[in-house]
């Protein structure tokens, strides 16, 4: 479709110096429009000669004079002495011309001598000298009356919603506009009334969104710049810029000048809304555009440049009083959310533990952050998910993705109210996890807290279906133009969570600091604890050796004693005597083997470990041959003992000990199967790819109940209670510390012979 | 001319009356000279005028109060007067490194000591018939 009706529009798109398309409408270079509004003319001069090389063709209506009369001509013929002798004080002024502006100066239009409002800015080399209407019944008391109610009455707002309300409402008392808007902008420049005061009779504005399109990159530029806009008239015609011979062939920068031409796409954006006129006003917040106060009219108008200053300096102060309002709302927010995390850090170090730190309080981290659905913590190794939280593994990913990027804040902090478009394999767990934050705890990456937030379906109510509108001209060319469409246009976004606010981000920041700090006081509990440990060790070597010293010597005293009474004194003692005195002996006896196998467990548990390939069917045999004296039954039982046992990576000694408690065990305990056989047999599982090697000792006897296998390999622990067996409680004790030693598993199966014990060795990583 | 005395450095008094009671019943028992600690033995050694009338041979108990049997049997190793007089330790302690010590500083055997008396009375007659009635030869042929 064809766009002629509009035939401002039309002649800029003729006057313009760029061809604007589809392609290129993002740089739509609007400031270097080479025309003007009608309400002002402009005349440049060039700085260095202080010549007029650039004038607009309404110079005759607005300064009385031909604009083909003034190119060329120096400055001092053009304007007034009250104008030129502001030049060398604006150019050397840090400020420019901002505080000389407006200059009032008279002109002859015709037979009458006008006052008019001159403005001068500074382009590159260039002057940019405005000449527009001032407004005669605007008195300075006037003005002045209207600046100070506008600010007593920002002024004296508390309450920050209320604040936008009633700016705009004074803002067109004020200025008898017929609607002014509260318009913010959002992360993406989409924008949103936020308040309006308007005519009765006109449709409201307010809760619409309009998309970040509808003001494009180079015009919120613009806006840091020229903070104030006007459009007086979209219906007059634009007057186009003249240039000298001599201006050569660059386009003037227009930045600077109010009366700037206006693009021809937001004309025609303005015309389908209806707006004769409009006038913004840029708030800016540290920097950036936080929004406009937009005002529309609907018929002409003309705002004096003293108004417009006004409305300058209004956006100003409620851009002071906007910060100071939200400062306060983030102290008391952070008040709260410091005393939330000062709890959870309290309870870290209460419980030792982060996870039950962070998770069990009053105060945690699934409800120190609103509409958290879940979290995830992974520290020291250990992984835990907590409430509605994607599976371990897709978290993972997400971490080791989120790793690589550039954007973690501080190189600490990850965030994303829509992580599935950039890492669609959290798509499907978007209903509870749209949105993630993490804080990484350590500078490796590798611990961190992770939060999830579901999606929350937004209703958005755009003023229009937001896209712009595809425009072929008759050349076929194809170009943007706005949107045609204001009417409510109902859009229900999903996948986004709700963002993750700045004070969000910074309070997980300092949610890590606290846990750093509990965990480094942790820490340092341990290292205490540890070196009472080792301490403590010391003291029970000297104590295992003063067992062996010590503690026989009484022994032997009351054995000497007992057998030289028995000896000396034996035919004076009738035979309960004697059997009393063999009951002393056995309790010496067991006694003894006590202290034995005690001291041979903490000498297993201490000291070095050396490994050697062990062959073990010759050392099973020597440890056989030696217990064979030891236990006289041995000779009545079927030893079996497999050639096929491969070698194995140990340390020799503990490694015979370990055949040693296994087979004198076997010894001790066997009994005969159904056909009266006693049996042992030592052997080794052929090894299965990837595993290491089982080897077994196995002998005749009872099953083990099931409850037992594991707490027979514990400290004292003894199972059989007949009276000939007998047994410290120690020696499968010593077993289970050898094999631990050496990083491997024993474990007790009922199978084979009767009874049998399993071992591999974790050989290659022995502690 | 050999005495036929053996020297015993124990504190615990239970052990040396042990070994006393257990020599008596050799036939001809040897002579026990009983120190209670490693200096008193170190002293009682001091008094022997000559190489020739130090006792047969030495038993040390290793942990007594003062000096160590150990500290007695580095003493004695590196005296010329005393390195040829043998020394047994005789200890109640198995450890490993206790034993490679007492055979580093020139001990002439180790013992455990036995828990049961019937066995220290064996082992009593066996280092008497080794040390004691067999080592008599030895000076004569020298």
């Amino acid at each position: 479709m064809q766009v002629n009706q509009d035939p401002v529009a039309q002649q800029l798109r003729e006057l313009y110096p760029f061809k604007v398309d589809l392609e290129n409408c993002d740089q739509e270079p609007i400031r270097f429009i080479q025309a003007v509004q009608a309400h002002a003319c402009l005349v440049a001069v060039d700085l260095d000669t202080l010549t007029v090389r650039f004038a607009s063709e309404n110079t005759l209506q607005h300064m009385g004079r031909n604009w083909e009369s003034i190119l060329d001509r120096p400055v001092q013929e053009v304007f007034s002495f009250e104008v030129t002798a502001q030049i060398p004080v604006g150019l050397n002024r840090e400020d420019g011309f901002e505080t000389l502006n407006p200059i009032q100066a008279f002109f002859t239009i015709g037979a009458e001598r006008v006052l008019k409002n001159v403005v001068i800015n500074r382009s590159g080399d260039y002057l940019l000298i405005e000449v527009e209407a001032a407004s005669q019944f605007l008195h300075a008391s006037r003005y002045q009356q209207l600046l100070s109610r506008a600010i007593t009455k920002i002024q004296r707002l508390r309450e920050y919603d209320n604040l936008f309300r009633e700016t705009a409402a004074v803002l067109r008392q004020v200025t008898g506009y017929d609607r002014v808007m509260i318009y913010r902008f959002d992360g993406e420049y989409n924008g949103e009334v936020i308040a309006e005061s308007r005519e009765d009779h006109l449709e409201p504005f307010e809760g619409l969104r309009y998309p970040h399109t509808d003001i494009p990159k180079q015009a919120r530029e613009l806006y840091l710049k020229n903070r104030v806009r006007l459009i007086s008239d979209t219906t007059a015609p634009p007057s186009p810029l003249r240039r000298s011979e001599q201006a050569g062939d660059r386009h003037l920068d227009l930045s600077a000048a109010g009366c700037r031409g206006v693009s021809p796409i937001h004309l025609e954006y303005l015309g389908y809304m209806g707006v004769s006129n409009s006038l913004s006003v840029a708030i800016v917040q540290e920097g950036k555009l936080w929004g406009l106060f937009a005002m529309h009219h609907y018929s002409p108008r003309f705002v004096d440049v003293s108004i417009r200053n006004m409305l300058l300096f209004v956006g100003q102060i409620f851009s002071g009083h906007l910060s100071l309002q939200m400062a306060n709302r983030y102290r008391q927010e952070s008040l709260n959310r410091n005393l939330a995390r000062l709890a959870i850090g309290e309870m870290i170090t209460k419980t030792r533990d982060i996870f039950e730190g962070l998770t069990v309080g009053t105060h945690n981290i699934l409800n120190m952050f609103q509409g958290t659905s879940g979290a995830s913590i992974q520290f020291d190794g250990r992984f835990q998910a907590y409430r509605t939280a994607p599976p371990q593994e897709m978290v993972n990913e997400l971490i080791e993705w989120s790793r690589q990027q550039n954007e973690l804040e501080n190189n600490l902090i990850f965030h994303h109210n829509r992580i599935a478009r950039e890492f669609p394999e959290f798509d499907p767990y978007r209903d509870t996890a749209a949105g993630v934050m993490i804080v990484f705890l350590n500078a490796e990456l590798t611990d961190w807290i992770a939060w999830f937030r579901p999606s929350i379906p937004q209703i958005i109510n755009w003023a229009g279906k937001p896209e712009k509108e595809v425009i072929e001209s008759g050349s076929g060319t194809r170009r943007l133009g706005p949107r045609k469409s204001f009417a409510r246009y109902v859009e229900t976004v999903e996948g986004f969570s709700s963002p993750w606010t700045k004070e969000e981000i910074d309070l997980a920041l300092s949610l890590r600091i606290t846990v750093i700090n509990s965990l480094m006081q942790r820490y340092s509990e341990v290292k205490q604890v540890n070196e009472q440990l080792r301490k403590a060790l010391e003291d029970l070597e000297t104590f295992s050796y003063t067992v062996s010293h010590d503690l026989r010597a009484p022994l032997r005293a009351i054995n000497g004693y007992t057998e030289i009474l028995a000896e000396d004194y034996g035919p004076q003692l009738d035979e309960d005597a004697h059997q009393i005195i063999r009951k002393i002996h056995s309790g010496v006896e067991q006694m003894n083997n006590f202290i034995t196998d005690i001291l041979e467990l903490s000498r297993v548990g201490s000291g070095g470990i050396r490994l050697d390939e062990v062959q073990i069917a010759p050392l099973a045999a020597e440890v056989v041959s030696e217990l064979r004296g030891i236990y006289p039954r041995a000779d009545h039982i079927a030893i079996e003992m497999s050639k096929q046992m491969p070698p194995v990576s140990a340390d020799r000694r503990l490694l015979r000990q370990l055949y040693l408690n296994l087979i004198s065990n076997a010894f001790k305990y066997m009994e005969a199967d159904a056909s009266g056989r006693l049996a042992l047999e030592i052997g080794a599982h052929p090894p299965e790819s990837g595993k290491p090697t089982t080897y077994y000792v196995s002998n005749t006897g009872p099953a083990i109940p099931e409850e037992y296998t594991q707490t027979i390999f514990e400290m004292f622990s003894r199972l059989s209670s007949t009276s000939h067996t007998e047994g410290t409680g120690v020696g499968l004790a010593i077993v289970d510390r050898i094999i631990q030693r050496h990083n491997g598993k024993v474990w007790v199966t009922n199978d084979r012979l009767g009874v049998t014990f399993n071992f591999h060795l974790g050989s290659e990583n022995a502690s | 001319m050999y005495t036929n005395q053996i020297l015993l450095a124990e504190d615990d008094t239970t052990d040396a009356e042990f070994f006393r009671r257990a020599l008596s019943r050799l036939d001809s028992p040897p002579e026990l000279v009983w120190c209670k600690n490693g200096v008193e033995a170190l002293e009682g050694l001091a008094t022997y005028s000559e190489t020739a009338s130090l006792p047969r041979l030495a038993i040390l108990d290793i942990k007594m109060p003062g000096m160590s049997g150990l500290e007695v049997l580095e003493k004695l190793k590196s005296d010329a007067r005393t390195k040829d007089m043998p020394v047994i330790i005789m200890s109640s302690s198995d450890e490993p490194q206790d034993i490679a010590r007492a055979y580093d500083y020139g001990a002439n055997g180790y013992l455990v000591k036995p828990s049961r008396f019937q066995d220290l009375r064996e082992l009593v007659g066996s280092i008497n018939y080794f040390w004691i009635k067999t080592n008599r030869l030895r000076p004569a042929s020298s």
